[in-house]
């Protein structure tokens, strides 16, 4: 027999080669003399906890990972990491790949664990070899997700050290796409941020960082096109984001601790990117933002159901932006008056382009007192006329103690709606009132599918509440399946 | 004779055989594609090479699934490694994203947690290091060789500790 993957392209072997684990790579180093090269071709390098120390059985059986209880009541553990074992081993490990990789090109190179200042100069060490290279992605995940650290002493998290990022050799720039999670980022003193200037997206996510950074970050990148500040720390509550590149923006849950330690929601105040296509924020600061793009395609925020000002704002907000085509919002009820408060109150200005909505509604907690309906929905309906699809879950359902009787809307119609998902159903009086009453006033519908999943976002697991599969989706179908109601040949059911 | 069903796409592969397919799968090939956009008039017959009418039946296959969504129902488990290593090749030229993807897979899929005997055996490899050469670039990442990984049948070349 003889080696025929071997016979293959180059190109054809890094692809084939970026899809094994590094375990996996490494072995096949020693399979011959001709393959002895051949592992440097891997462009793609990553190096996290499963991929360098094991699946998380072995974790568990070699004391990486340890079951904790933390409460015994529920009995609820955690799985902890060991912070003694852990980094030492993994630094090791990767320090020996990365001594011996061949390779002198690589396009990306992902750390994701838990290291803070203490391992500075390792990770100091890793940019160096990954720049030397010419990699184009970063990703520093110091995170101890998905699992927690027994740890009594907060370290300082690690601070980016900007002078790495030149190449001293070539001394171009390849940086392309930088990911960042609990790191410190400091707008560098002694360097200016020419390194960065072929940069095209940047992520951020619980990193401590300053505005004079982004504004300077900002001015100094033409490429940049995508900017995501998630659970960010700021010095300042209202940084202005200012760029003629950028055509993502995405700002949320991000923060100013003040020197009392008094956290505050940081208020997006000046949006000026004429170019932005896609936004993403918080909804309650929407009233005051000052945007100046007029080709706005997309728009995903979240409203805080405590003043009901700012769901009117959101709304007129976004009618000001002529080619709104995709609206993604996140609905956080607190009280039922106010929910009930927006039912009354319609949208002034309607959505003239809007195509495609979804909602996430998050209930009121109380089960027992509250009550519930979605007939604000219809509302925004109402001012979309265009609207094409619309999806909407509701997220950790909760059966409601009383059951209503169901109402017609009456006064509604809409003339474009074709395909409805409606999510994470368990049975409520409200989402068979809902469902009976689109069906009877969407004239162009062509499908409706109730089901009971639902996720809180992209990035999330799909879950459900099995009070559905119990009871729930039989009394739907009980109540809609009758003959009087209109249009139930386009209802589907999960 | 220039063929004006816009619908169909002749191919010829390296063994002669004229394959008609549908212009939606001549549109996965990228290689294919590029030739009919290049041409000026209606194009008669395109000739592709390193392709043999064994990989085009896969590849018709391939479609048909993939066009039903059932794309992860496609198996390449009965070819052996010279023959993948030849289909991977054919559909490289032609430059089927997809296709490409599912067959380095199943190459990764073969090499994967597989102990260094097992992959040497399987893929026929010859170790050509001296004892000495061998443990030496073991030792340089030595975790790696620990760890049940399957190992080969037969006890030849047993290297493992």
């Amino acid at each position: 027999m003889d080696d025929h993957i071997s016979e293959l392209p180059d190109d054809i072997l890094s692809y084939i080669l970026t899809m094994l684990s590094i375990k996996d790579l490494l072995k096949t180093s020693v399979l011959s003399k001709r393959w002895r090269k051949l592992w440097g071709l891997r462009k793609h390098l990553y190096f996290d906890i499963y991929n360098v120390l094991g699946t998380e059985k072995e974790l568990l059986e070699k004391g990486y990972l340890t079951e904790v209880t933390v409460d015994i009541v529920y009995s609820r553990t955690y799985r902890c990491v060991n912070l003694d074992l852990g980094p030492k081993e993994f630094i090791k490990r990767v320090d020996q790949f990365l001594n011996n990789f061949p390779g002198t090109a690589i396009d990306s190179f992902f750390v994701n664990f838990y290291f803070d200042c203490e391992q500075s100069n390792t990770i100091d060490r890793w940019i160096c070899f990954a720049i030397a290279r010419g990699v184009e992605r970063i990703n520093l995940l110091f995170r101890w997700w998905p699992y927690t650290a027994n740890s009594t002493t907060q370290n300082k998290l690690y601070k980016l050290d900007f002078g790495l990022f030149t190449n001293t050799i070539t001394n171009v720039s390849t940086l392309k796409h930088l990911r960042l999670e609990k790191c410190l980022v400091c707008h560098p003193t002694n360097c200016d941020l020419t390194p960065f200037k072929h940069l095209r997206s940047l992520s951020l996510k619980f990193v401590k960082v300053d505005e004079i950074f982004i504004e300077s970050l900002l001015s100094n990148c033409q490429l940049l096109r995508e900017l995501s500040l998630v659970h960010c720390e700021f010095n300042s509550s209202t940084p202005k984001i200012v760029s003629s590149s950028l055509y993502h923006l995405k700002v949320s849950g991000c923060c100013k601790v003040s020197s009392n330690n008094f956290t505050r929601f940081i208020r997006l105040m000046l949006v000026d990117c004429f170019r932005l296509t896609s936004l993403e924020c918080c909804g309650n600061d929407l009233s005051a933002l000052n945007t100046n793009t007029r080709v706005l395609k997309r728009i995903n925020f979240s409203i805080y159901f405590d003043e009901i000002e700012n769901y009117l704002n959101a709304f007129a907000l976004c009618a000001t932006f002529p080619e709104l085509e995709i609206m993604r919002l996140k609905i956080y009820t607190i009280t039922m008056d106010l929910l009930q408060v927006a039912t009354s109150l319609k949208i002034a200005q309607p959505l003239e382009h809007l195509k495609q909505l979804d909602c996430i509604i998050y209930l009121p907690f109380d089960t027992i007192n509250e009550e519930c309906d979605l007939m604000m929905i219809f509302n925004i309906l109402q001012a979309s006329p265009l609207l094409q699809k619309l999806s909407i879950m509701i997220a950790e359902p909760k059966f409601f103690e009383k059951q209503k009787d169901i109402r017609d809307v009456e006064i509604f119609s809409h003339d474009e709606i074709k395909v409805i998902e409606f999510g994470g159903c368990v049975g409520n009086w409200f989402e068979i009132e809902f469902v009976m009453n689109i069906l009877k006033y969407a004239h162009k519908l062509e499908q409706i599918v109730v089901s009971p999943y639902f996720r809180e976002d992209d990035s999330s697991n799909w879950m459900f509440d099995p009070l559905w599969f119990q009871s729930g989706r039989e009394r739907m179908i009980e109540k809609l399946q009758g003959e009087e109601v209109v249009g139930r040949e386009k209802l589907m059911f999960i | 004779m220039a063929s004006s069903s816009s619908n169909l796409i002749s191919l010829k592969t390296s063994d002669g055989t004229v394959f008609k397919v549908e212009r939606a799968l001549a549109k996965t090939m990228k290689t294919v594609q590029a030739i009919i956009e290049e041409a000026d008039a209606n194009i008669y017959m395109i000739p592709i090479h390193n392709v043999f009418s064994h990989h085009m039946d896969m590849i018709i296959d391939y479609y048909k699934l993939s066009v039903a969504g059932k794309s992860k129902e496609f198996s390449v488990e009965k070819l052996d490694n010279d023959e993948l290593k030849d289909f991977l090749l054919a559909v490289h030229y032609l430059n089927m994203e997809d296709l490409f993807e599912v067959l380095t897979q199943a190459v990764a899929d073969r090499l994967e947690k597989k102990s260094v005997g097992y992959v040497r055996k399987y893929f026929g490899i010859e170790n050509d290091f001296t004892p000495e050469e061998y443990a030496a670039i073991r030792k340089k990442n030595d975790w790696a060789f620990k760890g049940d990984d399957i190992e080969p049948e037969e006890d030849e070349e047993k290297q493992e500790e």
